[in-house]
């Protein structure tokens, strides 16, 4: 995938740090958008199901302006999903509202809207299922080949179930309900081909450039180019951005107008046509012995994967399985199916499947707490994995400070209580909640060939040392992490690194930034070099007449002076040869490590409206050695915010129609600054000696037990138990009316 | 119909085809101030916030050619002075993540330093109520920002 | 299934406008009459627009100098139909006439937005839950508006919107500002609403109070309650307002003046909330507001109240 840049090629964008983009200096897919650039949009479909009958593009075509139009019929052969290739391009059968039929592209904005206003689409609606009951129930498949609706089912069962449950003496089960959410990044979804020679070059936004361009490379070799992929700053993703319909309508029109186009969608374009968090049901129970010894846990998964796959499989697997290994069990038994509805296709979100299936069992546990009469951290404490075990399906544990983090938030908890006496009243309510969580650094059974990282390191002419990753900056601080670990190993100025990430003409390969892998696989790969690059400093420090411990700034000064830099280029990699690849029930140590989390909260509960404040968040995770703590903080916070939106607020509307409700920051209720809360983050430090100077990784655990530590703190408060996501305010009322626990007078009609 | 804004110190003429397009679209397409982002063009997110005469507002909502003889101001045109402190602040308490909201907070922060505000007392979480952020959680850039002040 | 025939969706980008800017009422009034849209602060037009398309000629109104006019006196207000919501909120002089309406204007969308939208344009808008209409409710306001022959009038508002997004606006027709009734003394005013987040949110009930006192600081003299998000228009909850009338606030009174809010409230079930919801909460808001208006009224009221 590395080859020679072009002449005609812009430059790879370096990617901006900390400072850049608090002057407004990043350049995001939409900043890079020449004037005069060819604009693409799309005609969606209105319904939710339905077969287009017949299109017509004549109208639009005669439109001043308007350039050419895509249809159905130029991608028949052209199914994406990384996962399940399910979704066409444009297509023939819209299977939910906002389904691309038609695609257009004109000179400028205003031809492009008549343009597709000029379209004649005619479709035959067909029976829709916005539900998995509805869907399961539908006497017609939404795909062909899924007669039944059910696109994936998994199955796992480990440990000697008969013998497991003769030893359980209690029993806590319930069914739990989660909902679709959207990633609501800031960056709306943008694309820019660039067309050179015989190549194309999709500048976009992405966790995994080159995954893109291997996936697209092949589609557009069978047009007779070749492909480049260039990732640019991006403006979050959280696990949205990944292969998407509208980058090869913008491939399509680039290689057959000869020209540069771009698409940006609308923010409701994007918002309908995105992607959410898998929605789940959750049907669990759990049973321990009298004294505490939990057993068994039974997990059944009803998971929503929308209209087309994306990476719904390994969410739904996660979230039937990964929270298991957080506690000692003798016997697990978890079955899901992933059902095709008329949704908005779903997608990981941060926390893979695990805040779904935390929001679940982390309520039990304290269930099982409350009828065994023991405490809730003490119940956790005492069945915590531990370093050195082997979990049940197959998680080898290296570090694991979990109990550290139970013991940080009960302290916590404990000083809070003592200090702030709550004034409980007729109406306001307070409660303390916890919950717990683990995590996997990348997956080893995401791509099976490998799961590795690699990165190299280059002198320019000038004495810049390039930094070049197939790793991408989303957000996370991957530009400040990997300049800081060559810049302390080689004891460099950091004003004298540049990163190139994410361009796939120029850099080696990375599997990309997902599964909080970065730091780790990134952060390895970084190590790797700069010891590479150390004793290629020496060797030449030798060559040229400098002692061999010459400090690399000099050694590359001398070589600056001695037109030698182009000898100063290493690659370094890192590829964990501990982990296996995961067989079809999940079972397998998929991780190099794992990471662990509890969270505590208190919250105030107004019984006349249902509307849960948090007064105070407690977040302590073991990430192993923290490398730059303010960065940790940020995604612990960031992660806690999100969660909280998780817990209380996000949601995706459906009508009766299929048509998404809230298609838009006002009604989504992304928290806002007045929404802020207090959160402490605390780091309960291990030393995990596969990790990069000890490190694992932080993006996504911090999300996990946000809800079930919210919902165990409204149960503490008001003694009404959580079923449901999002707890609006509306739906603890209606929790607490059934309860009986409302303020007097306060009664539902 | 003549349009003339002063944007960032800079007198401009508006070509006719952007007097009934969005300030957001001029300033990006025509004058390359790509600095102001769009987020949401329904004024529900801030990202493209830029004061005129001094006051912020979001330019997904306004129409160019209703400015004529205002005075704008985007984060390319905030004194260096200030983006320096911001900046080092954003850096220092890391508030800044993937970036994109930055530009328009940026800009509140510049507003908020001039003296800016409703009403007396109001704290930074209510004057910057228009301004989301998906990443940080706002608690680092809150303490940037208390630090600016 | 029989074949249908829908519009596709098209993306919500803003098409070209039209763009007018009227020097005077005159040519702003002969715009009106050719059916062009006019624009005020334009914080929910661009947003339609974007969205449908729909309307592509505009007169934006913030030139014409009459209609920036802010005039307090001490008993009445006139605000110009270009006034935006920060000029209301940044006024001293207009919190201390008019409270609630400052409760409203201060949290409609963000500091961003209130400098750009309009208090007028808030209530030509028209929508069930507008922040500030509540308020100029229990603040009697009544809407100026001028015709294209230049005949004016004067509409309470109450009669002026008529569901959700349609108003009393005949074609042609201009407002030209509000102007509503300024407290007395012993009188207080108060708007709350409730919102799912903290900010950026549309109300999902709210309530606007406006109290007297007789000279005794207790017996409640007058009493104007107002309720929003909860009824195809803004909603005068009266038979609630009297039953206050003439007793001192005491906490049951308080109280069965909510449940009489709650009944005659005429709620629908949407994507934001249940019609029992919206009851509940309109009850709850009834309680805390009727509480600050007094307290604004009578600092201090309920230790006057007692025993």
């Amino acid at each position: 995938m590395t080859g020679e840049q072009p002449a005609t090629s812009s430059p790879a964008p370096a990617a901006a740090g900390v400072p850049d983009r608090a002057r407004g200096l990043a350049r995001y897919t939409a900043d890079l958008i020449p004037p005069g650039t060819v604009l693409v949009g799309l005609a969606r479909s209105p319904y939710a199901h339905a077969r287009v009958s017949s299109i017509d593009i004549q109208a639009a075509l005669k439109i001043p302006g308007v350039l050419a139009a895509l249809t159905p019929a130029d991608f028949d052969d052209i199914a994406l999903g990384h996962q399940g290739a399910d979704e066409p391009v444009l297509t023939r059968v819209a299977r939910y509202v906002g389904d691309g039929i038609v695609a257009v592209a004109a000179s400028d904005q205003d031809a492009l809207l008549r343009g597709i206003e000029a379209l004649h689409i005619d479709y035959e609606i067909l029976p829709h299922a916005c539900s998995v009951d509805d869907a399961l129930a539908l006497d017609q498949p939404l795909h062909p080949a899924f007669l039944d609706n059910v696109a994936r089912r998994f199955s796992a069962e480990r440990g000697d179930w008969e013998a497991a449950q003769k030893r359980v003496s209690t029993w806590v089960e319930g069914t739990f309900q989660t909902q679709a959410v959207p990633h609501a990044y800031l960056e709306p979804r943008a694309t820019l081909v660039r067309v050179y020679d015989d190549r194309l070059e999709l500048v976009t936004g992405t966790h995994f450039p080159s995954v893109l361009a291997e996936t697209y490379g092949e589609i557009v070799a069978g047009w007779g180019a070749r492909l480049e992929v260039v990732t640019p700053d991006i403006g979050g993703s959280f696990g949205a951005k990944w292969e998407h319909p509208t980058h090869l309508v913008c491939l399509a029109f680039a290689h057959r107008l000869r020209r540069d186009v771009a698409m940006v969608l609308p923010r409701r374009d994007d918002m309908i046509s995105g992607r959410t968090r898998v929605a789940m049901r959750i049907q669990m129970r759990i049973g321990a012995t009298d004294d505490g010894e939990l057993i068994a846990k039974e997990t059944m998964i009803w998971a929503d994967n929308g209209a087309y796959t994306g990476h719904g499989p390994s969410v739904t697997l996660a979230a039937a399985i990964r929270m298991d290994n957080l506690y000692r069990f003798s016997a697990l038994n978890a079955q899901a199916q992933l059902i095709y509805t008329n949704n908005v296709p779903s997608e990981c979100f941060r926390g893979f499947g695990s805040p779904q299936s935390a929001f679940a069992q982390e309520q039990l546990i304290d269930e099982l707490a409350e009828q065994l009469r023991i405490d809730p951290i003490e119940l956790r404490r005492r069945n915590a994995v531990q370093p050195g075990d082997t979990t049940l399906h197959g998680w080898q544990v290296g570090s694991c400070g979990f109990n550290d983090c139970l013991d940080a938030i009960k302290d916590r908890i404990q000083t809070h209580r003592r200090e702030n006496p709550m004034a409980t009243s007729d109406r306001y309510r307070f409660g303390y909640g916890i919950a717990g969580a683990t995590h996997a650094i990348s997956n080893r059974g995401y791509d099976h060939r490998f799961d590795r990282d690699m990165m190299s390191l280059a002198v320019e002419p000038n004495g810049v040392l390039r930094i070049e990753s197939g790793e991408v900056e989303i957000g996370c601080g991957t530009v400040d992490l990997f300049a800081g670990i060559v810049a302390d190993h080689l004891e460099l100025d950091r004003e004298r690194i540049r990163l190139v990430l994410g361009d796939t003409a120029t850099v080696p390969h990375g599997l990309g930034c997902f599964a909080s892998r970065t730091a780790f696989f990134g952060g390895r790969a970084a190590l790797d070099a700069s010891r590479r690059f150390a004793q290629l400093c020496g060797r030449l420090a030798i060559d040229i007449g400098l002692p061999a411990d010459t400090a690399i700034a000099s050694v590359i000064e001398a070589a600056v002076t001695a037109n030698r830099t182009m000898e100063l280029r290493v690659t370094g990699s890192y590829e964990p040869d501990h982990v296996t690849v995961p067989d079809e029930s999940g079972y397998g140590n998929i991780s190099p490590a794992y990471t662990y989390a509890t969270h505590g909260c208190c919250v105030r509960v107004d019984t006349a409206t249902g509307l849960t404040t948090v007064v105070c968040y407690w977040a302590a995770h073991d990430t192993g050695q923290v490398l730059n703590p303010q960065r940790a903080r940020g995604q612990v916070v960031g992660g806690v915010v999100q969660g909280l939106g998780f817990a209380l607020a996000e949601t995706t509307l459906v009508d009766d129609r299929g048509h998404m409700q809230n298609p838009g920051y006002l009604d989504d209720r992304v928290a806002t600054f007045a929404d802020a809360v207090p959160i402490e983050c605390i780091f309960t430090p291990t030393f995990e000696k596969e990790g990069p100077r000890g490190a694992k990784t932080i993006a996504e655990p911090p999300i996990i037990p946000v809800a079930a530590c919210v919902a165990n703190a409204i149960y503490d408060a008001t003694g009404a138990r959580q079923w449901r996501l999002p707890m609006t305010p509306e739906w603890v009322w209606r929790s607490l009316c059934a309860k009986g626990v409302l303020a007097p007078d306060r009664t539902a009609d | 119909m003549q349009v003339t804004l002063r944007v960032n110190g800079k007198l401009s003429e508006v070509p006719p085809s952007f007097i009934g397009r969005r300030l957001l679209d001029y300033l990006r397409a025509e004058l390359g101030l790509t600095g102001v982002k769009e987020g949401c063009g329904e004024g529900d997110c801030g990202a493209c916030t830029v004061l005129v005469e001094g006051q912020p507002m979001c330019s997904c909502l306004l129409l160019t050619g209703v400015l004529d003889g205002r005075e704008i101001t985007t984060i390319e045109g905030l004194p260096e002075t200030f983006l320096a402190q911001f900046s080092a602040a954003c850096a220092e308490y890391g508030a800044v993540q993937c970036g994109y909201c930055t530009p328009g907070i940026a800009v509140m922060a510049a507003w908020l330093q001039a003296g800016g505000s409703e009403v007396s007392a109001q704290p930074i979480t209510k004057l910057l109520e228009g301004n989301l952020c998906r990443c940080t959680g706002y608690q680092q850039i809150i303490e940037a920002l208390s630090a600016l002040q | 299934m029989p074949p249908a025939k829908s519009p596709a969706l098209r993306p919500s980008h803003l098409p070209p406008v039209e763009l007018y800017r009227p020097a005077d009422l005159g040519e702003l009034l002969a715009h009106a009459a050719d059916g062009v849209h006019l624009l005020a602060g334009g914080t929910d037009l661009v947003v339609w627009a974007s969205q449908c398309g729909e309307p592509r000629r505009l007169a934006w109104i913030g030139s014409i100098d009459q209609l920036q006019t802010l005039d307090i006196t001490s008993d009445r207000a006139h605000i110009g139909a270009a006034v935006t919501l920060s000029r209301i909120v940044r006024s001293g002089q207009f919190r201390s006439l008019a409270p609630a309406v400052v409760d409203g204007a201060a949290v409609v969308g963000s500091v961003q937005l209130r400098n750009q939208a309009t208090l007028v344009g808030n209530v030509c808008t028209a929508s069930p839950g507008g922040d500030t209409i509540p308020a100029l409710h229990v603040h009697d306001a009544a809407l100026d508006i001028v015709s294209a022959a230049g005949d004016r009038r004067s509409v309470k508002i109450s009669d002026f919107v008529h569901g959700p997004g349609q108003t009393g606006l005949n074609t042609g027709e201009v407002v030209t500002g509000v102007t509503l009734r300024g407290l007395g003394q012993r009188e207080g005013s108060a708007f709350s609403r409730f919102t799912q987040r903290n900010a950026l949110d549309l109300a999902i009930a709210s309530v606007a109070a406006c109290l007297s006192f007789e000279s005794d600081g207790r017996t409640v003299a007058r009493a104007h309650l107002s309720m929003g998000a909860v009824g195809p228009t803004v909603l005068d909850a009266d038979e609630a307002a009297r039953s206050l009338v003439g007793h001192p606030l005491e906490p049951a009174r308080l109280r069965n003046c909510a449940d009489l809010t709650a009944e005659c409230c005429r709620p629908i079930t949407d994507h934001r909330a249940s019609a029992d919801y919206r009851r509940q909460l309109v009850r709850t808001l009834t309680m805390d507001v009727v509480d600050a208006a007094a307290e604004r009224a009578i600092p201090g009221w309920l230790a006057v109240e007692a025993p």
